[in-house]
């Protein structure tokens, strides 16, 4: 097959396999972050140089994100370097601005590109929707009217994310819509195991877009409680961003204004610069802005599921057993 | 500067691709476009045709790589015998290539 760079030396081919594999799993635990981050780049690159049927969007993706995660300093926090030699509170900026808009690139002109008469027509879902994928597609739905309507809402999709992360009002929409159409995508078309690849570059995007600033929020619990002690260990080991400021209702000497000590024994109570929450939605909140439920938090929005769910909390907080000892605090 | 260079080619790549038209490279083109799909065959001397599956010879049916191109020097050295690997397009009339192989 054509090359573009000549062609690799067979013998070189293990080697770059190699190296792509270790490096990888070096850059992933983030242990000399900078130097796997190059040599994973190069083993990409030459790979997704070296011959034409090679290429693929997600490689190619997946390069641009490491290359620009590697010259971002990737290794600075959460990380084995970090733990080796301090996390640094400040990385560059422009790096993480370039990762920021590589959604928008991907969607922006993933969209555009779509916008031709095949396309809307419905023939080139019609041609990849439910074929060797793990969901098939319904025999009786396959008519041009249903994968018209299915490509302009595609279209619609991939343009409104490419927009929607960068808007405050938007973002947590776009995040619950991205993780729905990113599903929709590996259950409808194959290959699957390329696409969950794709959409968890994606996803790491995403996280991006998060608007949380360090301690910008505090959680005040009932450190009465042992229930509500198991809750706030998971909430400090899942904050890897660290957004949240955790205290004990009893430790602190002057409650934030509107908050009184009842409350805080009633319900978790949650103080953001937006405003105050509690319950269920002080939960819920949380949830949107910790790495692991940030994409479907949102779901958790809809007005049925938050009625259900402020009725589980409360059956919850009543029954729960107090006056442990708690080893949270 | 850095950052503007990164952008603009993070920009121009892609867009410049909208205009080729056709399923392209570099381009975030994911499912926009239906490929052209030829079919590849080989002559033998005493003219019996073989059909020849492209996907065993390629480790990703592409439909931005031209393979009327770039495929039937291969498959002269993969099929000794044959004479000529043909080339159709399927749903064209009358659009044949036929690569006389060395």
């Amino acid at each position: 097959m054509s090359q573009w760079l000549g062609p690799l030396p067979s013998e070189l081919i293990p080697a770059v396999i190699g190296a792509w594999g270790v490096a990888g799993f070096v850059f992933l635990f983030g242990w000399h972050t900078r130097t796997a981050g190059g040599v994973l780049s190069l083993a990409m690159l030459m790979t997704l140089l070296g011959d034409q049927q090679l290429y693929s969007n997600h490689l190619y993706l997946a390069l641009t994100l490491t290359v620009l995660l590697t010259v971002a300093d990737a290794g600075a926090a959460i990380s084995l370097d970090a733990r080796r030699s301090g996390t640094r509170a400040e990385v560059p900026l422009w790096p993480v601005t370039l990762l920021k808009l590589q959604v928008t690139i991907v969607y922006g002109f993933a969209a555009l590109a779509k916008l031709n008469l095949v396309y809307v027509s419905g023939a080139v879902l019609n041609a990849h929707l439910g074929w060797g994928s793990i969901l098939p597609f319904p025999d009786g739905l396959r008519r041009w009217e249903v994968m018209s309507v299915l490509a302009l809402l595609s279209i619609l999709t991939e343009a409104f994310l490419a927009v929607a992360l960068w808007s405050p009002r938007l973002r947590s929409v776009g995040f619950g819509l991205g993780l729905a159409f990113h599903i929709a995508i590996v259950l409808g078309m194959d290959p699957a195991a390329e696409l969950i690849v794709f959409s968890l570059l994606m996803f790491s995007l995403y996280l991006l877009h998060l608007d949380a600033p360090v301690d910008s929020r505090l959680v005040i619990w009932d450190d009465s409680c042992s229930f509500c002690g198991s809750t706030v260990r998971c909430l400090r080991r899942w904050d890897w961003l660290r957004v949240h400021r955790v205290v004990g209702a009893s430790t602190l000497e002057e409650l934030p204004a509107g908050v009184s000590r009842a409350d805080t024994i009633e319900a978790l109570q949650l103080v953001t610069p937006q405003g105050r929450a509690a319950g269920f939605e002080a939960v819920r909140t949380i949830l949107e802005v910790l790495p692991i439920s940030f994409l479907w938090a949102p779901w958790l929005g809809g007005r049925v599921i938050r009625r259900v769910g402020a009725r589980a909390y409360a059956a919850v907080a009543i029954r729960r057993r107090c006056r442990i000892v708690d080893r949270a605090s | 500067v850095v950052f503007l260079g990164v952008f603009a080619l993070q920009i121009a790549i892609p867009a410049a691709k909208l205009r080729s038209g056709s399923q392209s490279r570099f381009g975030w083109q994911m499912f926009a476009r239906l490929g052209s799909d030829p079919w590849f065959g080989v002559r033998y001397a005493d003219g019996s045709v073989d059909t020849v599956q492209v996907g065993d010879y390629l480790a990703r049916v592409r439909s931005d790589i031209d393979l009327p191109a770039l495929l039937p020097p291969h498959l002269c050295r993969q099929f000794d015998e044959a004479v000529t690997v043909l080339v159709r397009w399927r749903g064209v009339e009358g659009r044949a290539t036929d690569y006389p192989c060395p």
